[in-house]
């Protein structure tokens, strides 16, 4: 290979975040016009290592060489002067602006040439003729399809005569149609000499669109292959291939009889006609890409957001709780996705933290009553094994376990009897996840019914009973710990 | 003096209390006619309309809003009590529980706008603001209110063992919005839906229930302070209380409170109060001019935000 046809290197990038390895000595390289897929499970890495190409996260090793040159050092301005673009998952389009003054905003002047409003427009007129598009330059970006707003964002990307393009997930919230589309548009900037990266969960386009595929585990590069040396089925395996550890630990328990019950639920346009059943002492796992539904399911069920249809039941009545209040009541506990956004309340305390959902019961008139409050709390502490360095420490300065550890204290106060909880060791350490594991078999052992939701498939494998898959909102497949397997579950999610 | 030291360095209100103690320094080094018992008599008595509203609005500030419309609910609610002191026609007992009931229903409604439409309060506070003021001038007819009972004079310039009332209701509203933060399960949910919002409703708090309670607080002491002006001044006065939303928020703010919610406390509200009162007395006693006492206390609201910032990261490396 000659070297100007070498266009990007990745060598040795490695990151952490708070002591957490991201990335592990990534290593990628990529040649001009060149359309490349990387692929992986969610929190592989794929956008941290974007991140990095761009400059917008520093890594902590290793360097990345564009057109035979170093990037570290540069700030992002820079980066994208050279002919790096990105095009996020959430477009970053100015919606109040027409199409030719996003395709040419912070750029106004160029050359020393102002750009008024009629230069802007001429110049966006000719390259959408170059291209072929068929959008009016001076409607607005707000009152565009997704699907064309996404091609006024490449756009300007050719406008800023990127060489290099990443696209995190172009083709998520694409139909079909739009798919058809972006791909003849892609392979016209490939026959350009425009090179491109782009993650995606679907089998079709990664085999359909790319040169070659690279794949990530665990922040680790697996590989880069030509799409002719693999199949979608070798290539699910490379993606979750890791080795299974015993690092779950494993209790049987009595599965008891059915608490909760969902017949036909949905919650337009999350998820539709969703059934299953939930046992006192077992645990379900609900399987899925993020946004696929799996994290509403466990809203409706707590009453944070409305079911649209369908019904639930729990222990035989019907249950629709209004609000997370009265599901509290009812006897539900619920750990939300994004501990910081739905979790703690971080000025408070530990025991702040922990009693708030139950605050009425150590009413003592109006007062709290805080010897009965800081004796439950400091059992529960001792009971999960809180460490805090000391009392009355705020909740925002322990780490992301111990955090998640009072979160658990808080639904445990309530002694419930179903517990929904999602994501419950996202981003958090080695150990305290082996105690969270450890924890939610014990609370199996005492009957609780446990409704888990996760990315980590190993960890939804290894703690289920059954598995439910769920897929753009529907409800793929069910089945037990016995019939599941990686690859089965990832081929439902991914359909 | 390890407590001393403990509280400078720890208690989020040490640094404000510094400030407090630095201008007295400053004044009585000044002046003579700083630092009696009859002026800091007259500076609790001069602040008491103020400390009275932020102690209201700082419940507000805590949860995450803000309540603009303070001032006006001053108004209004000095010209009802005017209305029902005026003639003899009603007891004072009636006139004043009469308006304090007006007050917690006109918070009620900032509090209902808030929750029920999600438009944010600080828009939903400047509309009633205007709302405010106009009912103050259509309720008055636009003309002040005089001839009202001795019994209300009383309540404005009255005292009570040596003790002039107003102080007395600074003390006492000081105490009961002291314990309702940080002793009361309310205290808590207050604070809880300022740190954070969603966080407390997925916990199973009735988040809107906590903050329509908080506007009524801001209204109910709104009440009180209108009450206690139209009292001093002997007239209900439809113009009254112009811009008091904006030094009762100040004190709030130099009395440590995050205006994005979630924690403050009442004495820094207190010391906030204080400060801002000191000083404008103070530049009284010095003879400084009226005109250059508002840009000095502009620049020292600014000053104090700053410095404060500076000295909770100072603090925070001790």
């Amino acid at each position: 290979m000659a070297m100007q046809d070498c266009l990007l290197k990745v060598k040795g990038i490695s990151l952490e975040f708070s002591g957490t390895p991201i990335l592990k000595s990534v290593n990628l390289s990529l040649n001009q016009g060149e359309i490349h897929a990387l692929v992986g499970e969610n929190g592989a890495g794929k956008s941290s290592l974007f991140k990095c190409i761009l400059g917008i996260i520093s890594p902590s090793q290793g360097e990345i060489i564009f057109l035979n040159e170093s990037l570290s050092g540069y700030p992002i301005r820079e980066i994208l002067r050279k002919g790096i673009a990105m095009i996020h998952q959430e477009l970053m389009l100015i919606p109040e602006l027409t199409v030719a003054e996003n395709i040419f905003l912070g750029r106004e002047s160029i050359a020393g040439k102002r750009m008024g409003l009629r230069e802007i427009n001429e110049a966006t007129s000719d390259l959408f003729q170059e291209y072929e598009l068929d959008i009016p330059v001076g409607a607005f970006v707000k009152d565009l399809s997704i699907a064309h707003q996404q091609i006024i964002e490449i756009m300007r990307s050719v406008s800023q005569k990127a060489r290099l393009i990443l696209m995190d997930e172009p083709t998520s919230s694409l139909t079909e149609k739009e798919i058809t589309f972006f791909k003849q548009l892609i392979f016209r900037l490939k026959s350009e000499g425009i090179s491109i990266v782009f993650t995606s969960h679907k089998m079709d386009e990664v085999f359909g669109f790319s040169d070659k595929i690279s794949v990530l585990r665990d922040g680790e590069m697996v590989g880069t292959f030509s799409k002719e040396e693999l199949n979608p089925m070798s290539l699910v395996q490379k993606m979750v291939g890791r080795e299974m550890k015993d690092f779950y630990p494993k209790a049987l328990s009595e599965v008891g009889q059915v608490i909760l019950s969902v017949n036909d639920l949905s919650c337009v346009p999350h998820f539709e006609h969703v059934n299953f059943t939930l046992c006192a002492g077992e645990v379900l796992g609900l399987s899925g890409l993020v946004g696929a539904g799996r994290s509403d399911i466990g809203q409706v069920l707590f009453g944070v957001k409305k079911k649209t249809s369908g019904q639930m039941s729990l222990k035989g009545q019907a249950y629709n709780p209004e609000n997370p209040s009265e599901a509290l009541r009812a006897g539900l506990g619920y750990l939300g996705e994004d501990r910081k956004e739905m979790g703690i309340i971080p000025e408070m305390n530990i025991t702040e933290n922990m009693s708030l959902g139950l605050l009425d019961t150590y009413r003592k008139f109006f007062f709290v009553d805080q010897t009965r409050e800081s004796a439950d709390s400091i059992d529960m502490q001792a009971q999960l094994s809180i460490h805090s360095a000391k009392e009355g420490q705020r909740i925002q300065n322990l780490s992301g376990g111990n955090q998640q550890k009072v979160l658990f204290g808080r639904i445990l106060l309530n002694k419930p009897e179903v517990l929904i909880l999602d994501e419950p060791t996202r981003g958090i350490d080695v150990m305290s996840k082996f105690e969270i594991y450890t924890l939610i078999l014990a609370l199996k052992k005492q009957g609780k019914a446990i409704l888990l939701i996760s990315s980590d498939l190993p960890e939804l494998l290894a703690m289920s009973d059954r598995v439910i898959v769920i897929s753009k909102g529907k409800q793929m497949a069910e089945m037990t710990r016995e019939e599941s397997s990686p690859e089965k579950i990832l081929e439902y999610a991914l359909h | 003096m390890k407590e001393l030291k403990a509280f400078f360095t720890k208690s989020p209100t040490g640094g404000i209390f510094l400030a407090l103690i630095l201008v007295c320094v400053l004044f009585s080094s000044m002046t003579s006619r700083f630092l009696t018992t009859t002026n800091l008599s007259v500076i609790l008595n001069q602040v008491s309309v103020n400390a009275i509203l932020a102690f209201g609005v700082t419940f507000v500030i805590i949860a995450g809003g803000i309540d603009l419309s303070l001032g006006s609910l001053v108004a209004v609610c000095g010209v009802v009590v005017a209305l029902l002191s005026q003639n003899n026609e009603y007891s004072l007992w009636i006139a004043v529980m009469g308006t304090l009931v007006a007050g917690l229903a006109l918070g009620a409604l900032n509090g209902i706008i808030v929750v029920l439409t999600k438009v944010p309060p600080f828009i939903v506070t400047l509309g009633t603001m205007t709302i405010g003021r106009g009912m103050a001038l259509i309720l008055s007819k636009g003309r002040p209110i005089s001839d009202l009972n001795e019994s209300l004079n009383f309540l404005g310039n009255g005292d009570l063992f040596g003790i002039p009332i107003p102080i007395l209701f600074l003390v006492l509203s000081y105490g009961t919005c002291h314990l309702l933060l940080t002793k009361t399960v309310f205290g808590r949910y207050v604070k809880a839906i300022g740190g954070n919002e969603m966080a407390s409703y997925v916990a199973g708090v009735r988040v809107n229930r906590i903050k329509l309670y908080v506007y009524m607080i801001s209204g109910l002491f709104a009440a009180l302070a209108g009450i206690l002006l139209t009292a001093r001044i002997n007239t209900g006065q439809p113009n009254a209380g112009l811009g008091f939303e904006l030094d009762a928020i100040a004190a709030v703010i130099i009395g440590g409170t995050s205006t994005r919610g979630g924690k403050g406390t009442i004495t820094g509200t207190m010391l906030g109060v204080l400060f801002i009162g000191v000083i404008n007395n103070g530049l009284d006693l010095i003879n400084v001019s009226a005109y250059w006492q508002q840009v000095i206390m502009g620049g020292i609201i600014i000053l104090a935000v700053v410095l404060d910032g500076l000295y909770q990261k100072l603090k925070m490396n001790i």
